[in-house]
């Protein structure tokens, strides 16, 4: 009796899918590996860019070279399926590394795109969310140093998060988890296209789901110690370079007679003085009345942390918090801290 | 007939490896709020006071079948709650792990398949001498407190103290919210640990049984831990499998760069020795009901 219930178990485990005998299959045996992904739209279209790593076992001795392949539709799915409708074998997320979002993508879309690629578990939740301003053009890049624009563009990322100090936290993990949590402002790292191929060229800032601003690497340092993403490297104050950590950034305000807002920043550094901190404080200054001139919002996400952590912010101010940031001042002060 | 022993350490990996369940799977529960570690930590609270308070329970209704006539009144309706308890966690666990296989781990087939399989490796492993399932809980135990260590570690580089950092301590409400999801999942099978010794092995050995109940919470507070310091609460409870998720973000170097297929092996591990315990448990429940309703109507005939 056991032999027969052993026999009849092992004939049950050949019927998993995992076994897919299809004819031919031997003679078919590409595999479309997918590296990044972009997303661009016009306002009533998305139109996905997926570099697509061909990878055909008949002729083992060709490199796998990367290949753009494009679609288009109402919907983020439709797009998909133009671009299978292509393929014999079907597209292989799991092993992309990017997320391209183009300059043309709305809130709404955003937001969709996210919803996409929380639902399809085939996009690990560890890719990267980048800003562009053309999917296209940046994706369609020859590779440097790895077999797809988009694993170059993760290596990127990798490394100038080293040498900057700047936690870029653009992981689609990271970024889903500030939208989670209520944050309005999150960035993402930019990338064009430069004479020296594909170049990291700053941060992209996002409010509400929608582009409102850019900066370059030097203001992306400083927007960093702003936000409290800044671990340690160099920042440029004019022709000066300083080499600082960030200890802590502490964020406080009063809103009995004058609204204000305090920052606090706790620094190291070797070269580090009162007159560096000094003329550190004027640039973050500089830099956030520029922002605040330009985007006439709160675009590094101020009012978000206060609300988090300050329970009586969130109450007396959480309804009318940009009403608050617009009305108050700002103050920023640089202290230097012990250690190393 | 001697009554058969159990080591404690085999109780103890038992234990520890039910608790974890189908726990791991879905922690945190969906819809919970940035307070779910505080509920969390209750529900370890009352886990233990649970587990306590089934003690003496399991005891009264161990001997149920020979016990006088006022004795099994109360025993018979506890038997049937346990038996009735033990097949609903059964079922929850089956459940629950073939969600997961359905939606993640192979989507195109056909659920009744895997189900059958399913069910039928946890029929023979039930069916099997009382020391099998307990054998091979303290090999998974092992098994899984590396995996689920292992991948906090790695995790580590990742983690996000805001993600876990208190600015207000909850209100009562808010803790209750949070903790009663946690105690339907892990706090409340607590209860039948000390009901399956008992009707097993006819003792509740209280100490390897808490042992392995204190591990299994352990391990499964720090998978909620992980995912909590690296997603967040909200986006931890928008998750369909937290855990899975959380492992899916975590690369050793340029070629290991996904190594769910290690979380998966815990979750069908877990959910099979779950599964097979609560049907084990069942059938000695409503064995023992059985002879206890036996004796009440020849003593009725009497």
């Amino acid at each position: 009796m056991k032999k027969i219930l052993i026999s009849i178990f092992v004939l049950m485990l050949t019927l998993l899918s995992g076994c897919r005998f299809t004819t031919g299959g031997a003679e078919n045996d590409r595999r479309f590996i997918v590296a990044a992904v972009g997303f661009e739209s016009d306002g009533a279209l998305i139109t996905v860019y997926a570099e697509t790593i061909i990878i055909n076992s008949e002729t083992p001795e060709n490199e796998p070279a990367p290949k753009l392949l494009k679609g288009s539709g109402a919907t983020i799915n439709e797009a998909f399926e133009e671009i299978e409708a292509s393929l014999a074998r079907p597209l292989m997320l799991e092993h992309c590394g990017v997320i391209a979002v183009g300059g043309g993508v709305t809130a709404s879309w955003f937001d969709r795109i996210c919803d996409y690629c929380l639902d399809d578990r085939r996009i690990t939740l560890s890719s990267y969310m980048i800003s562009c301003d053309s999917p296209e053009a940046l994706l369609s890049e020859t590779p440097e140093s790895s077999v797809a624009a988009g694993y170059d563009i993760m290596g990127i990322i990798e490394q100038r998060s080293s040498s900057t100090g700047i936690f870029y936290d653009s992981r689609f993990f990271e970024i889903e988890g500030l939208r989670e949590k209520g944050r309005s402002v999150f960035t993402l790292p930019f990338f064009a296209l430069t004479g020296d191929g594909i170049t990291l060229d700053g941060l992209s800032i996002y409010r509400d789901d929608r582009l409102t601003g850019r900066l370059s690497t030097d203001d992306a340092v400083l927007y960093s110690l702003m936000t409290g993403n800044f671990d340690r490297g160099t920042v440029r104050i004019g022709t000066d370079e300083y080499r600082i950590r960030l200890r802590s950034a502490e964020y406080d305000y009063t809103d009995s007679g004058e609204n204000r807002l305090y920052l606090k920043l706790r620094l190291t550094g070797d070269s580090l003085d009162d007159t560096v901190c000094e003329r550190l404080e004027q640039e973050l200054d500089r830099l956030e009345s520029r922002l605040r001139l330009t985007s006439g919002t709160d675009v590094v996400g101020f009012t978000d942390i206060l609300s988090e952590r300050h329970t009586d912010f969130d109450e007396k101010h959480g309804r009318d918090a940009a009403e608050f940031y617009k009305s108050s001042d700002f103050t920023v002060e640089c202290l230097i801290s012990g250690g190393i | 007939m001697r009554a058969e022993k159990i080591s404690p350490k085999h109780l103890a990996a038992l234990a520890a490896v039910f608790i974890l369940g189908d726990s791991v799977i879905v922690l945190p529960p969906p819809d919970s709020g940035k307070f779910v570690f505080w509920g969390f930590l209750l529900s370890i609270a009352a886990a233990a006071a649970v587990f306590f308070a089934a003690v003496p329970v399991s005891s009264l209704i161990a001997g149920a079948e020979t016990a006088g006539a006022v004795r099994r009144a109360v025993c018979v309706p506890l038997l049937a709650a346990a038996a009735f308890y033990s097949f609903y966690g059964a079922g929850l666990a089956l459940k629950r792990y073939m969600g997961f296989v359905d939606r993640v781990l192979l989507p195109d087939t056909q659920r009744f398949f895997i189900a059958f399989i399913f069910i039928f490796l946890a029929a023979v492993l039930a069916s099997r001498r009382k020391d099998v399932i307990s054998k091979l809980s303290l090999i998974f135990i092992v098994i899984s407190a590396i995996t689920v260590v292992l991948f906090f570690a790695l995790s580590v580089k990742d983690f996000r103290r805001e993600n876990i950092a208190v600015y207000r301590l909850p209100e009562f409400s808010e803790l209750i919210g949070e903790a009663i999801p946690c105690f339907f999942t892990v706090s409340l099978p607590a209860a039948l640990i000390p009901v399956y010794t008992s009707l097993l092995y006819g003792e509740t050995k209280k100490g390897a049984s808490f042992a392995g109940l204190s591990a299994g919470l352990a391990l499964v507070g720090l998978c909620l831990v992980e995912c909590l310091l690296l997603f967040g609460a909200p986006l931890s409870a928008n998750l369909d499998f937290p855990l899975a998720s959380a492992v899916s973000t975590v690369t050793v170097g340029p070629l290991f760069t996904r190594m769910d297929g290690l979380v998966y092996c815990l979750f069908f591990g877990t959910a099979l020795i779950k599964t097979s315990f609560c049907m084990k448990l069942c059938f000695y429940a409503l064995s023992h009901l059985k002879n206890a309703l036996r004796r009440n109507r020849g003593e009725q005939k009497k």
